[in-house]
């Protein structure tokens, strides 16, 4: 299992959008969802529109983008967080302490995921090598080194995770794969020194992202996402 | 020696680590080393002896990454570098794990972004240049954690030389590395001896090195002395001995194990197409392939941990399985060897007759001290000791090793040949062997030996392909624990 999370790193490949067009695309989705959610509409109906036209718009992007499967399968974590909403809203509604009645209870699920659709796109659309371009253009260059660092040697992780499971539970059997503890701080520790005698040796990669890819295409896709939004929370709000 | 020549010049060097927060350890007396441009130069050295511990201490990576005291000089056109800030650009180092390297997953985007650091806008031509010398261009566009042993290796020898440097340091070059690419990477170290760089290698794995290198230096006891190649060279017939096979029982053997028509796949790019496949007690299997071939997934596959696409798997006598992962470390779970002991006897029918045996078993290899913590093992070490606690505590049946000859020298090989070969005709347990490379097996008497290609399962049609020849192996032993061998350094 862990060695197919290790896999799952490469998600983020290389998008046919510029970043500063992705940046807009996303934080317009982001902006659009917290402006309906606290609207305070009160038609469910609306809520319902609200919705589908922002995953409709996100679809159609990503499908383009080639990026539909990945976004599909970060949906099952979205999920997640939705029928984790889902509990806590019906628990507020039966014991009495939330809302008042089950469509209150169904409203406040929708807005959960509006609110957490346009996360899962940048899970799938940017890479933590452009996560770290941004914050360090924006000045944050410590946790950006972090970032680098945390996320750089990850995958060795995953892997060295997987083959001390597969060795423990082979040796004393499934219920002790806690066992691998000792070897799995070790390794840890050990890949830390790794990271650092790379630095020392190498340095840092200097960091290049395409902020623009091309422009007609990237400005086309700005313009669509954002029209479509603007027009959809124009017509939901009056 | 012309000593205009020389770039790099190791003098007196003394390195010592502090123990178990205030003992002293020496690891390196006195070490003295000259190397000339373009010269290429072969250390060599049982596990332990401390060919990673100069190669660190070259670089000066040593006392800026572990607690250690560096007495001496490394010197670098004349100038001191143990103790610089960062290490020169000239000289470049590729320790033993090539994957650390990478700090970008994308292999393009990591070589380019730190070219660029040395010529700005040119950095991608420069990559693309270096990369068609080393004839790797067909791997930028890979994920760093995805590539093989070998082809890991051979991209960090190329992030190495992007900045033209005069002195490449390589650990264990041949680590991991199945026979094709050893051939690869010796025409890597050929194409830069051309460009007149010199090269330090330290390797356990040296025989198929020997005719590239210009000297060879033995690291014994901290000091190191200077090896004449041909003593390392085959210059006696092998010693050649009939292949008995010492695990043919009397009466017809049972049946562990069969596959029929087994078919997997991770995605469908890689379909594993294994066929039939039958175990059966007291038997030593071989599976030899590349970095790739899919070895570890049939190991997997025989242990359980995946399931197969199509075609079945049945078990005729079930046994305990053992498994020994590619790096011996991950098999430890306690903090000293006599409570790994314990554990692993308590799952014994017969605990204390468990432990007798192993405890046995790991003095007669060697390892006498059973309160030092398994992490703190030699590799070697590690893997003589998890094939004690497998092997001869009799609560595994069945044994699964994955490269367990990598990492270790041609004497440390031999002896660990030796464990599995007794281990199966004497208490009659089942080994099946992953490896790379067929110098490995030379010491092995295996049951049946099987081709692994492209996830193929190829029975071998000559038994007798494994040369069996110990001359090599001995002669390593005496080298490396007989008389001094030659001159100081």
């Amino acid at each position: 299992m862990f060695r197919e999370l290790a896999s799952l790193f490469p998600i983020a490949r290389e998008s046919r959008y510029g970043l500063l067009a992705r940046i807009a695309v996303t934080t317009s989705m982001t902006t659009y969802s917290l402006l309906i959610v606290f609207a305070g509409i009160k038609d469910m109906l609306r809520v319902n529109a609200a919705l589908a036209i922002e995953f409709i718009v996100i679809i159609a992007i990503l499908s383009v983008d080639g990026k539909l499967e990945h976004y599909l399968n970060g949906l099952k974590v979205i999920f997640l967080f939705v029928f984790l909403g889902a509990l806590f809203y019906a628990f507020s509604y039966l014991t009495g302490i939330g809302p008042k009645s089950v469509v209150q209870v169904l409203m406040g699920i929708e807005k959960t995921a509006l609110l957490i659709f346009p996360l899962t796109p940048a899970a799938t659309w940017f890479t933590p090598y452009e996560v770290s371009y941004v914050l360090e253009k924006i000045g944050m260059r410590t946790f950006s080194l972090i970032l680098r660092s945390a996320l750089s040697k990850l995958p060795l992780l995953f892997i060295d995770i997987s083959d001390a499971a597969h060795t423990i539970k082979l040796k004393y059997g499934s219920g002790k794969i806690y066992k691998s503890i000792y070897y799995l701080l070790l390794e840890s520790l050990l890949l830390g020194n790794a990271y650092y005698e790379a630095y020392y040796i190498y340095g840092l990669p200097h960091i290049e992202v395409e902020l623009i890819k091309n422009k007609r295409q990237d400005a086309y896709v700005v313009f669509l996402a954002i029209s479509t939004i603007i027009t959809t929370y124009l017509l939901i709000i009056y | 020696m012309n000593s205009e020549s020389v770039v790099l010049e190791v003098r007196n060097l003394k390195v010592s680590y502090y123990v178990d927060g205030s003992r002293e350890k020496t690891i390196l007396k006195n070490i003295n080393l000259s190397v000339r441009r373009g010269e290429t130069v072969l250390v060599i050295g049982k596990s332990g002896s401390g060919k990673t511990t100069l190669a660190r201490s070259i670089i000066g990576l040593l006392n800026k990454t572990q607690n250690a005291t560096i007495e001496g000089e490394v010197l670098f056109k004349g100038k001191d570098i143990v103790n610089a800030d960062l290490p020169p650009e000239e000289i470049k180092y590729v320790g033993q794990n090539p994957y650390i390297y990478f700090v970008e997953y994308h292999l393009k985007r990591d070589l380019e972004g730190y070219a660029h650091r040395y010529y700005g806008e040119k950095a991608k031509e420069i990559v693309l240049e270096k990369s068609r010398f080393l004839g790797l261009e067909h791997l930028l566009d890979r994920f760093y954690y995805f590539l093989s042993g070998g082809e890991a290796r051979r991209v960090a020898i190329l992030k190495a030389i992007i900045t033209n440097p005069e002195v490449l340091i390589l650990d264990e070059p041949l680590m991991w590395v199945d026979d094709e690419n050893v051939l690869k990477i010796k025409e890597i170290i050929r194409s830069l001896r051309s460009m007149n760089v010199s090269i330090i290698i330290f390797e356990h794995r040296f025989m198929p090195l020997l005719d590239i290198v210009d000297n060879v230096y033995l690291l014994k006891n901290g000091i190191l002395y200077r090896l004449d190649k041909n003593r390392l060279s085959a210059t006696q017939a092998p010693e050649e001995q009939t292949r008995h096979n010492n695990n043919a029982p009397s009466m017809s053997p049972r049946k562990i194990l069969s596959m029929k028509n087994v078919v997997f796949s991770y995605d469908d790019a890689r379909v594993y197409e294994f066929g039939d496949f039958e175990l059966s007690e007291k038997e030593l299997i071989v599976l030899l392939g590349r970095n790739g071939s899919g070895k570890s997934t049939f190991l997997k596959l025989v242990s359980g941990q995946l399931k197969p696409k199509s075609g079945s798997i049945t078990w005729h006598h079930r046994c305990r399985t053992g498994y020994l992962p590619q790096k011996p470390i991950a098999f430890f779970t306690e903090i000293t060897v006599m409570k790994e002991i314990e554990e692993v006897c308590k799952q014994s029918k017969n605990p204390g007759g468990c432990r007798d045996n192993v405890e046995k078993a790991l003095k007669a290899l060697g390892i006498n001290d059973l309160e030092r913590s398994p992490f703190s093992l030699s590799w070697g070490e590690q893997i003589r000791t998890a094939l004690a606690l497998l092997g001869y505590s009799g609560v595994y049946g069945l044994l699964l090793l994955d490269e367990p000859f990598t990492g270790i020298d041609y004497y440390d090989r031999y002896v660990i040949a030796g464990i599995l070969n007794n281990l199966v005709a004497c208490n009659g347990v089942s080994v099946i062997v992953a490896a790379s490379t067929m110098e490995s097996l030379s010491y092995l008497n295996p049951s049946h030996v099987y081709h692994v290609n492209n996830g193929r399962l190829v029975p071998s049609r000559d038994q007798h392909e494994l040369a069996y020849d110990k001359s090599i192996a001995l002669k390593i032993k005496d080298i490396y624990e007989g008389a001094v061998p030659c001159s100081e350094n």
